[in-house]
């Protein structure tokens, strides 16, 4: 059991478990003390000395990252000696730092510049010549060096050694010689990318961001990875209606503050040319239509197939990129219609024992806990049986997974007997020609909801990028139909949804919104759900 | 026709690696050995080599290369011929820089640089710990050419060959001064380096006498005797081992600190060389005293001679059953190994040297945990220097008394003082503590040339302050240089006359600590090599008056605020020559010029 104690820092009393390293106590604390080597997921390495403070009956100054909380601790980060050591640090490192701000990805997020401008003195007094080393390295598929900015807090050689083991990045030679490179070996490891978000300075760079806008022009939101089902909690920068760039976002339950590379790069489908408008075809060729006419020839197509063949007739392909309330919303729309073959097709890939999962989806547990889909391959086989053997009549195609599982010729051969095809979809794709109607779809970065993870912990996203005016989410157009089908008038609401899944789902009982908060909380009944973990509040 | 020269090592070589690895209980503790000889066989330390020496230690080659590009010896310019000049201060101020010159001159290369056809390299060293026979060159790894003169450096040069043949008799300068009843060194200029010579005074009997009193009756009688590391840091030694922990089964080592790098300092290697049955008797009896397993010696890797005489000593031992399986009266097996170093000052701090012992890079831990608790290979360690353990075999024969008797208050027994620079007699002398400062300089070590007023003296190794011509009425104990604002360090005293430029002085110092910081901590790596530029531009007559503060300052910085104590002596050196020799500096600065035309030259 944790022994909470209480320890004084400049004067205020905080708690904090004892033998946990002073500087996190602090931190947790709201006490900014600043520090480059010491990183909360990593090994302690106490050579940065910037976070030196006056503890009472010690001689010297201690690092408070290598010092252990003890009771009735008396702590002093405004001791003078402290201040004047955080100073000497600082111009030390500026020494012969680059000062190439202007041209740095850093700039705007450098603890350098942070804490030069806090902590830092005013003026440079070395007139002497900075020392010249390699610049834009090319050390890795998408890492990018420059030897120069390093300061060598060796928070990226502690990575490679102790998360991912790789061990790429190494020092070389000793003193002021030292220098960070690449030994034998590229930084090509599936999280290298994690690399630029612990560097405190801009020595490492990801070539996805070198050089493409100032980081203080971005708006910021808290979301979830939508790559695989591990639901890494993640960052959205956006500007310019685009995303930039994702970054993880401490949750100790799930990804402590790591993410995959590919996961990081993931986001680019949301700014590539995207389906904005619905389609209808009606002579063979799709064509563009308004909202309100691909509604109504939708509504009508599943309507007169259930009306000749009955509800029997209509199969549905669940996408797993969804949210929980989308396709619960879609599964009303389903039941309205008495379809009943539901399945959903998860695309799989490549896993490690670590953060990344097979199933390259971020909601498959969402959609399964909802009870839309059943049994191994989530109803696939049987309904992919069912279309071939002329028992579905019209099928509601949502999201392009299909192509992925079982081929795009495949696809283009299951949809062309069919009486009706409705589709909802990102991209405008040849194999979905055949769809009489086709919805843009909307992705994970321009909408509210929640996506359960592969341990069954359900987690917020929300929207980074505006949709344009007019635009109906996914959601959206099911309630649309539904209203259609059933004469109703309902906007669709993640929020009131979501209400009506934790009020009538036994595993979502008592998950508000609030509960789930920033980090997600694990569905009800244990046995169930991966390892609980104690929630730790992001840094 | 492209022709691909893959150097690969040979069965021979190979085979002597797998021997090595096999004699600890970590292979990887024999990875420096195993790069010296992948250096020695293919000349030069490639990828491809690092490859083939990681494939031996299951390691990558890029991290084999990291390990060996922190160290000097593994760096060195590819050549056949490698002409090492030491350039610490003590062989600076008896010329050093001339002997660089002349194979400037006549090789025509730079140091740190290689002939283009391979045949000679030349590289600047820093002290390699041979003091009293300044100046001194190494070629290659062969034993060390001492006394170098112009004719001599000039006969060097006729072909890589020759430079690689050439021997040069070694003078035995350790002395015990008359009317001194020495313990640590043979007596007039004898080598006791058989067993059968050691033997022969008496050896092994104190171990045998040791063997039979218990373990703590034992760490209480070297503490009563008030026996304190000759290492450098002074602290009371029955008292460290006082900190191993109670035995829980595991094993436990002694790590012996024969890594002597402080310059100014060169008696260590006296003992090694002319004594190592003595070091050996110590061993066993720290061994027992702490409950040891085994020791690892760690040899600084230029001291070719010491290593070479210490691996003899240790063979012999345990032909004559004195070490292995029942060691000497013990009564169990304790084991003795010797392992050399590659060229790295901060390997002789006790956590870096332990880090090194087990093939890494040589970069001090931080404590806690202190090395007693976790120390090599995370076990229970007491890190003791080869004069500390030396002084054992006489605390179990005579007492503990008689060592308080001999010595001051406080610094009890004797020690081995090395005296260098501008004196007449430069050596190493076993003397009481407490000797006088000005009586060592002027009655053993002859006093400075031509009868020339001292300007300075700096007295344990140039981590110390160093003492102006006026304070040297001092005696040589821990306590009265701590009250004259100095430490006695390493008891290596460097002695600089009137001429000496005290801003020259400072630089040889200030570039040994830069060259040495293993590079972790922030202040140590960028502060020694800032206060280094800083001293330089004085020196070339460029400085300003706001420089001295900017040195002071970062000196501040420095001082006690690191890992491990390398920052605070280059702190504490840089400080004591610009506030003790502040006259010096400020004729720099008003004449534009350096003003000591006829001082040493760096």
């Amino acid at each position: 059991m944790e022994n909470i104690v209480q320890i004084v820092v400049d004067g205020r009393t905080i708690a904090a478990p004892e033998g946990v390293p002073l500087l996190q106590a602090m931190l947790d604390a709201g006490i900014d003390v600043p520090h480059y080597c010491y990183h909360p997921k990593l090994s302690i390495d106490g050579s940065c000395r910037l976070c030196a403070v006056k503890i009472e009956g010690m001689p010297k100054l201690q690092i408070a990252c290598n010092t252990q909380v003890r009771a009735g601790m008396l702590v002093h980060t405004d001791d003078e000696e402290a201040a004047q050591t955080r100073r000497g640090v600082l111009e030390l490192l500026l020494l012969n730092h680059p000062l190439d701000c202007p041209i740095c990805d850093k700039a705007g997020e450098c603890w350098l510049q942070n804490y030069s401008v806090r902590f830092g003195s005013r003026r440079g007094r070395s007139v002497m010549p900075r020392r010249k080393l390699g610049k834009r390295l090319d050390i890795g598929e998408r890492m990018l060096l420059d030897q120069e900015r390093c300061i060598l807090c060796r928070r990226c050689v502690r990575f490679c050694r102790e998360i991912t083991k790789t061990g790429e990045l190494l020092i070389f030679n000793r003193g002021h010689r030292s220098v960070l490179d690449i030994g034998d070996s590229r930084l090509d490891n599936p999280y290298s990318m994690c690399t630029a978000d612990i560097c405190p300075v801009g020595a490492l760079e990801t070539r996805d961001f070198h050089h493409r806008l100032r980081v203080w022009f971005f708006t910021q939101t808290a979301s979830v990875c939508p790559g695989c089902s591990n639901g890494c909690n993640i960052m959205v920068d956006e500007c310019y209606g685009q995303i930039w760039r994702l970054f993880p976002r401490r949750n100790d339950a799930v990804n402590d503050t790591w993410m995959c590379d590919s996961g990081r790069l993931g986001y680019r489908f949301v700014n590539r040319p995207r389906l904005r408008h619905p389609l209808i075809n009606e002579s063979g060729a799709p064509s563009a239509a308004t909202w309100s006419e691909a509604l109504e020839r939708a509504a009508g197509g599943l309507i007169r197939v259930r009306d000749t063949w009955g509800g029997s007739a209509i199969g549905a392909l669940i996408s797993p990129h969804l949210t929980t309330e989308e396709n619960f919303r879609f599964g009303e729309l389903l039941r309205a219609l008495g379809a009943e073959k539901l399945a959903m097709a998860v695309p799989r890939g490549a896993a490690d024992n670590f953060l990344i999962k097979a199933e390259k989806a971020a909601n498959a547990r969402g959609v399964r806990e909802l009870g839309l889909v059943s049994g191994e391959d989530d109803g696939l086989n049987s309904l992919l049986q069912s279309v071939r053997a002329g028992r579905i009549k019209a099928l509601y195609v949502c999201g392009e997974d299909l192509l992925r599982v079982i081929g795009a010729e495949q696809t283009a051969a299951l949809l062309q007997p069919l009486e009706f095809v409705a589709v909802q979809t990102l991209r405008q794709i040849p194999e979905y020609a055949r769809a009489a109607v086709a919805f843009p779809a909307t992705s994970f970065a321009e909408k509210n909801g929640v996506f359960v993870n592969h341990a069954g912990r359900a987690q917020r996203i929300a929207v980074a990028v505006d949709p344009p005016p007019g635009w109906m989410s996914d959601g959206e157009i099911f309630t649309q139909l539904l209203n259609r089908i059933e004469s109703r008038a309902e906007r669709f609401s993640p929020e009131a949804v979501w209400s009506q899944i934790a009020a009538g789902n036994p595993r979502f009982a008592g998950l508000s919104l609030d509960r789930l908060g920033t980090l997600g909380a694990p569905l009800v009944d244990p046995e169930n759900i991966g390892p609980q973990t104690v929630h730790t509040a992001p840094s | 026709m492209r022709s691909v020269n893959v150097m690969r090592l040979s069965r021979a070589t190979i085979d002597w690696i797998e021997e090595e690895k096999a004699s600890y209980p970590h292979p990887r503790a024999a990875l420096l050995e195993a790069l010296h000889l992948a250096r020695a066989e293919t000349g030069g330390l490639t990828m491809e080599v690092f490859a083939q020496v990681g494939d031996l230690f299951g390691m990558r080659a890029g991290e084999v290369a990291e390990v060996a590009s922190f160290y000097s010896l593994l760096t060195l310019p590819r050549a056949r011929a490698v002409l090492q000049v030491c350039t610490g201060l003590p062989c600076c101020l008896r010329g050093a820089r001339g002997v660089v010159a002349e194979f400037e001159r006549r090789l025509s290369i730079r140091a740190e640089t290689a002939a283009s056809d391979g045949g000679f390299g030349l590289a600047e060293v820093e002290c390699v710990g041979s003091c009293a026979t300044a100046p001194v060159v190494q070629v290659n790894l062969n034993p060390y050419l001492e006394n170098v003169t112009a004719e001599f450096a000039a006969s060097l040069c006729r072909s890589p060959q020759t430079a690689v043949d050439a021997r040069r008799p070694a003078p035995i300068i350790s002395s015990i001064p008359s009317g001194i009843d020495g313990y640590l060194l043979p007596p007039g200029g004898e080598r006791w380096d058989s067993l059968d010579s050691y033997k022969a005074h008496g050896g092994y009997q104190s171990a045998a006498g040791a063997a039979r009193m218990k373990p703590e009756d034992l760490r209480r009688m070297v503490e009563e005797a008030g026996l304190r590391g000759r290492g450098g840091a002074g602290f009371v030694t029955g008292r460290k081992w006082m900190f191993m922990p109670p035995k829980n089964g595991g094993p436990r080592y002694l790590a012996v600190n024969a890594d002597e790098s402080e310059p100014g300092t060169f008696k260590d290697r006296q003992i090694m060389e002319r004594n190592p049955h003595l070091l050996l008797e110590g061993i066993l009896i720290a061994g027992h005293a702490i409950e040891a397993d085994a020791a690892y010696i760690y040899v600084r890797g230029e001291y070719v001679d010491a290593y070479a005489t210490v691996r003899r000593a240790i063979a012999e031992a345990y032909r004559a059953g004195l070490l292995g399986e029942r060691a000497l009266a013990l009564n169990r097996r304790f084991e003795v190994r010797v392992q050399r170093g590659a060229g790295a000052y901060i390997c002789g701090e006790e956590t870096g040297m332990l880090e090194s012992m087990e093939g890494k890079k040589g970069q001090p831990r931080k404590r806690p945990p202190f090395p007693a608790l976790h120390g090599l290979w995370g076990r229970p360690t007491t890190v003791d220097n080869v004069e500390t353990l030396s002084h054992l075999p006489a605390i179990v024969a005579r007492g503990p008394a008689w060592l308080r008797d001999r010595g001051a208050a406080n610094s009890a027994g004797h020690t081995l003082f090395g005296v260098s620079g501008h004196v007449q007699r430069p050596g190493v002398f076993e003397l009481p503590l407490g000797v006088s400062l000005r009586e060592l300089i002027f009655k053993h070590a002859g006093g400075p040339f031509e009868g020339r007023p001292i300007k300075a003296v700096i007295p344990g190794g140039v981590s110390m302050p160093v003492l102006r011509a006026d304070q040297i009425d001092v005696p040589m104990s821990h306590d009265a240089l701590v009250k004259s604002g100095t430490m006695l360090g390493t008891g290596g005293v460097i002695v600089m006359d009137d001429r000496t430029c005290m801003v020259r002085a400072a630089i040889v110092v200030a570039r040994f600590f830069a060259h040495e910081s293993c590079g972790q901590c922030t202040q140590c790596r960028e502060g020694t090599a800032w206060i280094t530029s800083i001293l330089r531009r004085i020196e070339a007559g460029a400085g300003t008056m706001r420089d001295l503060d900017t040195v002071r300052d970062c000196c501040t910085f420095m001082d006690g605020k690191c890992i491990c104590a390398l920052a605070d002596g280059a702190a504490w050196s840089a400080r004591a020559f610009v506030n003790q020799f502040s006259a010096d500096f400020e004729r720099h600065l008003t004449a534009g010029r350096c003003p000591f035309d006829r001082s040493f030259s760096i």
